[in-house]
């Protein structure tokens, strides 16, 4: 087969790493990643506890599958993404292709992170401090660096920060499937203590108000209601619904 | 998993034109389908090509909807004149800073049609043998044969063109 000129090949090693990621990037995408990843396990939950006898059949075949994703542990996640492909890759072309040919490692270590806030997804709640628009909805210049500037107490959260999440939000919404709402509470509350800047926040701010209708404490209606006119489409919604008794 | 083939799948989605304010959720979308279906990776394929299969899919569906939301060409847009940048001549990168040289490989792979940048980029500078490229593209290896062929050609083409264009304009 016909191979590249030697300019063309010049080119080609002068822009290898012209399109790199930096290690903010790849943390970026991971953290969202991750945090995508963990809110399908509370759908699960939403799914599961909403679910009629009418749809029970089809539900259940989606309940399984994403009850499986809820299944993701700390430890789980941590498993998935430090997967090691051990089949080695050949390269039958004929010649040595710029990746190949390089010495140096492909993947860049990930840097400590930045100081900047990961916001919740859409809901701002009075117990919490404002928090900022996701910064996934911005232009690359405005994310966390601007963010940065915005409040620098802020504290990014780490992928660790994240399973570390992932765990007591998911030991939360197991606890109070099972009906053990005050158990629910404490991990939720450990989970805003440990976490003030939380990715969670959503998940958790939904499951507490979930909880509290459940133990019946007092105003627990105002907080579903003010919970369910933040974020009226939330997946928590119907299921906050049905445990506060709040009518559609 | 993730370090190791994060940074190839970003580098790939952006030689393949997803522009630089989408490249976050294309990237997001690749993984987060990777978790979802990391349990029917059946290992008849390196890891590696599997999450290349699912991103041409990502990327596809990203141009499609691109297509649709009438964005016009979905590719990346390369800022400033890149005939000012190089001499491309006999070695012209030599003088190309790895900036210029970037910009430059981006343009002349946007002059590729889709199917031909994917198998050029694959091969050429991610590596991926002819067989690794059949299946991330879900194509058989004659047709990837037959486009790394055409597609060599007309990225020697596009650069003498280039060459050419920028001697005229010196004089």
């Amino acid at each position: 087969m016909d191979d590249l000129s030697p300019g063309a090949r010049s080119l080609l090693q002068a822009a290898d790493t012209y399109d790199d990621p930096s290690a903010e990037d790849a943390l970026r995408v991971r953290r969202a990643v991750m945090t995508r990843v963990g809110a399908i396990g509370i759908t699960a939950a939403v799914v599961t506890a909403g679910s009629t006898q009418a749809k029970a059949a089809s539900a259940m075949s989606l309940a399984a599958k994403l009850t499986a994703a809820l299944a993701i542990t700390a430890g789980g996640v941590a498993a998935s993404w430090n997967y090691v492909n051990h089949n080695r890759e050949v390269a039958v072309t004929a010649h040595a292709p710029l990746k190949a040919q390089a010495a140096t490692p492909v993947a860049k270590p990930i840097a400590a992170p930045s100081s900047a806030i990961i916001a919740p997804e859409d809901v701002k709640l009075e117990a919490e401090a404002p928090v900022a628009k996701n910064p996934r909805s911005l232009g690359r210049a405005a994310r966390p660096e601007a963010l940065e500037k915005s409040d620098p107490t802020k504290v990014e959260p780490t992928a660790a920060d994240l399973e570390a999440e992932m765990k007591l939000i998911r030991g939360a919404d197991s606890a109070l499937r099972a009906g053990r709402a005050s158990e629910a509470l404490a991990l939720l509350a450990q989970h805003q203590a440990e976490h003030p800047h939380a990715s969670l926040a959503h998940e958790r701010e939904g499951l507490r108000a979930i909880a509290n209708c459940q133990v019946g404490a007092t105003g627990s209606s105002n907080s579903a209601e003010r919970f369910l006119s933040h974020s009226p489409h939330s997946p928590l919604a119907p299921r906050l619904r049905s445990a506060c008794r709040i009518s559609e | 998993m993730y370090a190791e083939t994060f940074p190839s799948v970003w580098r790939t989605a952006r030689r393949l034109g997803v522009v630089e304010s989408a490249v976050d959720d294309v990237v997001q979308e690749v993984f987060v389908t990777v978790y979802r279906r990391l349990d029917q990776f059946e290992g008849r394929c390196a890891l590696k090509t599997w999450v290349f299969g699912i991103l041409m899919r990502v990327v596809n569906n990203y141009r499609r909807t691109r297509r649709r939301k009438g964005a016009g060409h979905a590719t990346s847009s390369v800022v400033g004149d890149p005939d000012v940048v190089v001499d491309a001549g006999a070695d012209p990168m030599e003088l190309a800073s790895r900036s210029e040289a970037g910009r430059i490989l981006h343009e002349l792979l946007e002059k590729l049609d889709e199917s031909k940048a994917a198998v050029f980029v694959l091969a050429e500078i991610e590596g991926l043998s002819v067989p690794e490229i059949a299946d991330a593209t879900d194509t058989n290896v004659n047709t990837v044969y037959s486009r790394l062929r055409a597609a060599r050609k007309e990225f020697e083409r596009a650069l003498k063109q280039r060459a050419l264009r920028r001697e005229a304009r010196d004089g």
